[in-house]
Formats: C-alpha cells, sequence, structure tokens
C-alpha cells in the first residue's frame, strides 16, 4: 500500500519539477496499481474485504 | 467568461477542501484510534488523484485533460467508496451497522460517495468555465496556490509515511501488515 501512495507522491515531485508528460505516465501507473491492489482486496483469502 | 484568477483560486480551494478530508481521516486514525480499513486507504488514493489533477492546473494552467484527470480520479475513488457501502449496507442482526465511527449519520465511506460525486460535478463546472491555456504552459502560482500545493503534496507525503508506518510496503490487514 505504501509503495502506491509513493507512486502518488512521484506525482507530485514530478508536477513540482515541471515533467508534464512523466506526471501522466506515472499518474497511469500509480491508479493502475490502486485498481489492481482493489482487485486484490476483493478477491484475496486474506480478510481485507472491509 | 469568469476572471481567470477567480478560477485559480477557486481550484487552490478545492484542493485545500479534499486535503481536509484527508486531514479528518488523520483524526479518526491518530486521535480516535481507529485503524483506517483496506478499503478506506484506496479511497485516500482517490482524493490524492483528484487533488493531483487539481495541481496539474495550478502548475500548468487550465486544461481539458487536467480536469479530466480529475474526473478519472474520482471515477476510481468512487468505485472504492461504493464498494464499501454495499459490504455494510445491509448489516447482519447483532452486528454493528457499518464500520468506524458514523460522522453527522453517515459512515466516512459513504460520504467518500458524496465527495467523489462533488468532485465530479465541480470537475464538469470546471470545464464549463475553463478556457484551455497552451500545452506548454508553465505558470508562476499565487502564494495562496503555493501554499494549498504544498499542502497537497505534504498530505501525500504524511499517508505515504502513515501507510508505512502501519503496514510497510504490502497490503494492509486488520491492525497492521498483512501475515
Amino acid at each position: 500500500m505504501a509503495f502506491v501512495f509513493l507512486c502518488y507522491f512521484v506525482n507530485f515531485v514530478l508536477v513540482l519539477k515541471g515533467k508534464k508528460k512523466l506526471a501522466y505516465g506515472c499518474f497511469v501507473l500509480s491508479t493502475t496499481l490502486s485498481l489492481l491492489m482493489f482487485w486484490y482486496h476483493t478477491t484475496s483469502s486474506l480478510d481485507l474485504n472491509f | 467568461m469568469m476572471n481567470k484568477q477567480i478560477l485559480y483560486t477557486a481550484n487552490s480551494l478545492c484542493m485545500l477542501l479534499v486535503c481536509s478530508i484527508l486531514l479528518g481521516a488523520f483524526y479518526f486514525q491518530y486521535v480516535l484510534g481507529e485503524h483506517p480499513c483496506p478499503l478506506c486507504l484506496l479511497q485516500r488514493m482517490g482524493m490524492l488523484g483528484v487533488i493531483f489533477g487539481l495541481t496539474l492546473n495550478t502548475r500548468f494552467g487550465f486544461r481539458n485533460e487536467h480536469v479530466s484527470v480529475v474526473m478519472i480520479a474520482a471515477l476510481v475513488g468512487v468505485t472504492f467508496s461504493i464498494r464499501q457501502v454495499l459490504l455494510h449496507v445491509c448489516p447482519q442482526p447483532g452486528e454493528p451497522t457499518g464500520y468506524g465511527t458514523p460522522v453527522m449519520g453517515m459512515h466516512l465511506y459513504t460520504w467518500g460517495v458524496l465527495i467523489f460525486a462533488a468532485s465530479i460535478l465541480a470537475a464538469a463546472i470546471f470545464l464549463l468555465l475553463i478556457q484551455n491555456e497552451p500545452a506548454d504552459t508553465i505558470r508562476r502560482p499565487t502564494l495562496f496556490e503555493r501554499v494549498a500545493l504544498y499542502v497537497g503534496v505534504g498530505m501525500c507525503l504524511a499517508n505515504t509515511i502513515a501507510t508505512f508506518v502501519e503496514c510497510q510496503l504490502g497490503p494492509c490487514c486488520e491492525n497492521g501488515p498483512c501475515p
């Protein structure tokens, strides 16, 4: 989870540095990771679905 | 067409509004001692995505694609919120209704649905009012906009550190990292 948050943080750093295209790429990555994490939450045998 | 600076100030106010919600989540976590649920953490990510889209407006000027980032992030976030609402909408007899302490009668994930819906509405209103800046624009934000921008970055960093302390890099179980 912290890794996905870290990806979001990198988004912000890239915006501050003025690298818009890289920031878009990182946004796609972090959004995909959060959706994958959501999918993992709904299917995992660990009790994560709350 | 509205004054551009008013719109940039409104953009920053929206950013601070979403940040205040994330701050409220920290209040529940550290003051009331309620550990964030896994789906709650995912909803925080959706809110950070919304803040990110607003940050693009502050830094690079208004453009339709920045507003679409807000909409995509809000749609992702509302998916997580609705999932959690549906999990708790029909409680079993003898079990508590919902997860966590309600605020003004609604649980945080229900507020999440409203917040993401409001984000989509606000993005649609921005689309009506803004004029696209050239693609290579890099703005010099006002002091207020800079404060809002750094508060947003700070909230993201705070969430990263808090989640790492709680669950390290992997998924979060009920009271910390999963075994």
